[in-house]
């Protein structure tokens, strides 16, 4: 007998959370053995790796999500998450300076989900492009 | 976007989490339509007519089309 949606939304989240959490985890561990700047780029690829499994565990629980659950979802992060990030970095600045490394590795954050959304956005908008007339 | 989803639903003797499970979408979405509160899509709003057999303009109704 096929599971209700419910139950299957509940499974997802479930992996959604649970996945990244136990790699990340994994990773801090990891990382507590290594000091800062040794093996710069094999702790890069296990590092990316992790979050590529932790962006895969999101995709079934993204899918399941009905269009109301997506959209409040987008503009919670949209709004919310750029709006919240940008008022850290604003913090951030005034407390060490604009050449504080904090401020600096914010706005390396910043940076990162500038080139993020513009990749993304770009691919949305060539997928939804047809013939005009 | 007004509509009779609620009329509809309670006709067919469901609660919105059933009606929920049916149509694969969150009960906060039901409750959302119900209160004039989210517009579907319209894939929902066609799986929503589809699921009451009735037409989607006679789910929700088009404020640009008859002034409903």
């Amino acid at each position: 007998m096929q599971s209700s949606y419910r139950t299957r939304l509940r499974r997802a989240t479930w992996l959604a959370f649970g996945i990244p959490l136990v790699a990340a985890a994994g990773a801090s561990v990891l990382l507590r053995s290594i000091a800062p700047g040794d093996y710069f780029w094999p702790v890069l690829a296990m590092l990316w790796a992790v979050c590529a499994l932790a962006l895969w565990a999101c995709v079934p629980w993204w899918k399941r999500l009905d269009d109301m659950q997506k959209q409040g979802h987008m503009l919670g992060w949209y709004w919310g998450g750029l709006g919240g990030g940008i008022l850290a970095l604003m913090w951030l600045v005034a407390a060490v300076g604009v050449r504080g490394e904090l401020a600096r590795g914010g706005l390396i954050v910043l940076m990162g989900q500038l080139v993020g959304f513009l990749l993304f956005w770009i691919v949305w908008a060539r997928r939804r492009s047809g013939p005009s007339s | 976007m007004r509509n009779c989803l609620r009329d509809l639903r309670k006709a067919r003797g469901l609660s919105q989490l059933e009606l929920a499970d049916a149509i694969e979408v969150s009960r906060q979405t039901i409750i959302a339509m119900e209160a004039d509160k989210y517009d579907p899509s319209l894939p929902m709003a066609y799986r929503l007519a589809a699921f009451f057999d009735v037409a989607a303009e006679d789910l929700f109704f088009n404020p640009w089309r008859d002034g409903r």
